[in-house]
């Protein structure tokens, strides 16, 4: 707990900092409300805020699954076919210079206002660190340890899923790190672009009505559900990756 | 363990191998150059041999790792093991092979790790297992990951990993080259101990000259590459090794014959 001490005294002083200069100075709550303001919105807000909340969640939550999902597959499909991997692997990686926000009007447009293009775009911006870190961890499986299995006349499915997939898990677990925040990312943009409802939604509105307090609002529960899956990635991690010991995590 | 009629562990007649660059390239690496030699079972062959001659290359070959046609690699001459292709006595499991790095996989423990030959062949035994745990000196860190044991334990557990597939033959590439001495010595004496209650061939590749004469029936000196037996010095020391050994003059005699047969090999030719 001790470690920790350290941030919480810094966030402190940081919101401390910024209540008494808005207050001294007597800027306007338009251009940038007081701490205690936005926390005091935060808390006496309406349920529709939690609506929001778990609206944006729902997309950001699907187009994860998916986008992981079929980020893994790809890179299954890679390391059992060295055809395809030359293939394809170069517009996977092509691909995801496309800024995601430009990519996002065109969704609505395809798939209309609803959660259907927010979850593509969340599942789109998920896939790549997964398809990139998962191939690589596929492939992280040095020669001593395919030529052990060799010499004991392992099966390719036996290696391949006491070899290769327990290699490829550390490898897969940071880009599911990284992969979570930007699925939050994707689904609010998503809702920039067009929506009823939702963080992105909400933030939109705000903004247009000028209720810089709600934009705060808006602002701060996104990057607490950021959060939130992050920390999900992180407790499931330790659950089935126990044996690294985050050394290999600030690759990718 | 004698007899004109027992079939050799391991027979390589004029064997050569080279790597290719892809199907019908030249060759771009003659690996072995008609290598002659001919283990009978329960030996110990210890191989010696400059850097990068091949020792490693004789030793996968032998275990049936490369075989022609794969991995851009051609074969000449012959190499059987119990009258079989290296390929088939494979699949029989009549190997273990241990490695320069004990290659213990970091998600399993001590047991798990020394089980999985089992696992892999569809025999699970854990008695077996313990046993092999205990044979090495390590039942105490079965529960402990690879991660946590020092260099030598890893290496014990590699060991026993090797032994519980109840091999023929043991092949051994620098098993503890990457050891400090002590422990290196220490875990010769293992492996003699080993191989007195388990009697596999051994064929061990190693750079020191001092293990090579402490383990050998037979020291197997190879030249630069494309390697061939240079010589294979016939070790007529008593076969019971023990500290004691490492100090008789017959022991340092002999060490000093293989530096001699090695450094000629280095020096010109």
């Amino acid at each position: 707990m001790k470690r920790y001490l350290p941030a919480v005294f810094f966030m402190l002083a940081v919101v401390a900092a910024w209540e008494f200069i808005v207050r001294g100075f007597g800027i306007p709550e338009y251009l940038l409300p007081r701490p205690t303001v936005v926390i005091a919105r935060l808390f006496t807000g309406n349920g529709l805020l939690m609506e929001h909340v778990g609206y944006t969640a729902l997309e950001a939550g699907l187009g994860f699954v998916l986008g992981v999902g079929f980020g893994i597959f790809l890179a299954v499909v890679f390391v059992h076919s060295r055809t395809l991997e030359l293939g394809i692997y170069p517009y996977a990686i092509a691909l995801k210079t496309v800024p995601i926000v430009a990519i996002a009007p065109l969704l609505v447009v395809w798939c209309g206002n609803g959660l259907l293009p927010k979850i593509i775009i969340a599942a789109l911006i998920s896939f790549f660190p997964v398809v990139v870190n998962t191939t690589k961890g596929l492939h992280s499986v040095g020669a001593e340890a395919f030529d052990l299995f060799d010499s004991m006349s392992a099966t390719r499915s036996q290696i391949f899923f006491k070899l290769r997939v327990p290699s490829a898990l550390p490898y897969l677990f940071a880009a599911l790190r990284i992969s979570s925040t930007l699925a939050v990312i994707g689904a609010i943009v998503g809702e920039f672009s067009g929506a009823d409802r939702g963080l992105g939604f909400f933030i939109t509105v705000s903004s247009q009505r000028l209720e810089t307090v709600d934009m705060f609002v808006g602002i701060i529960l996104s990057s607490l559900l950021g959060i939130l899956f992050f920390c999900g990635v992180a407790v499931v991690e330790k659950l089935v990756v126990p044996w690294e010991r985050g050394n290999l995590m600030e690759t990718a | 363990m004698t007899g004109e009629d027992m079939q050799p562990a391991m027979e390589f007649r004029r064997f050569s191998l080279a790597y290719r660059n892809g199907r019908g390239g030249q060759p771009v690496i003659q690996a072995l150059q008609d290598v002659s030699l001919v283990i009978k079972p329960g030996e110990i062959v210890t191989v010696v041999g400059p850097s990068g001659c091949g020792k490693t290359t004789l030793l996968r070959a032998a275990a049936g790792l490369l075989s022609p046609g794969t991995d851009g690699v051609a074969c000449d001459g012959s190499l059987a093991v119990f009258g079989m292709a290296p390929l088939e006595a494979k699949r029989k499991r009549l190997f273990a092979v241990t490695f320069q790095n004990p290659v213990l996989l970091p998600w399993r423990n001590v047991r798990q790790n020394v089980g999985l030959p089992l696992e892999i062949a569809d025999c699970r035994d854990d008695a077996l297992v313990d046993e092999m745990l205990a044979m090495v000196g390590i039942a105490d860190f079965a529960e402990a990951m690879p991660s946590g044991i020092s260099g030598g334990m890893q290496q014990r557990a590699g060991l026993a990993r090797a032994l519980v597939q109840n091999p023929k033959i043991l092949l051994m590439d620098e098993p503890f080259g990457s050891l400090d001495e002590l422990t290196r010595e220490r875990l010769n004496f293992e492996l003699l101990r080993i191989h007195r209650v388990k009697k596999p061939t051994i064929i061990f590749v190693t750079h020191s000259l001092s293990e090579a004469a402490l383990l050998a029936d037979r020291v197997v000196v190879l030249g630069r590459r494309p390697a061939s037996v240079r010589k294979a010095i016939v070790v007529d020391l008593p076969r019971e090794r023990t500290e004691d050994t490492l100090l008789s003059p017959d022991y340092r005699n002999l060490v000093r014959r293989i530096r001699a047969e090695f450094e000629g090999e280095e020096g010109g030719s």
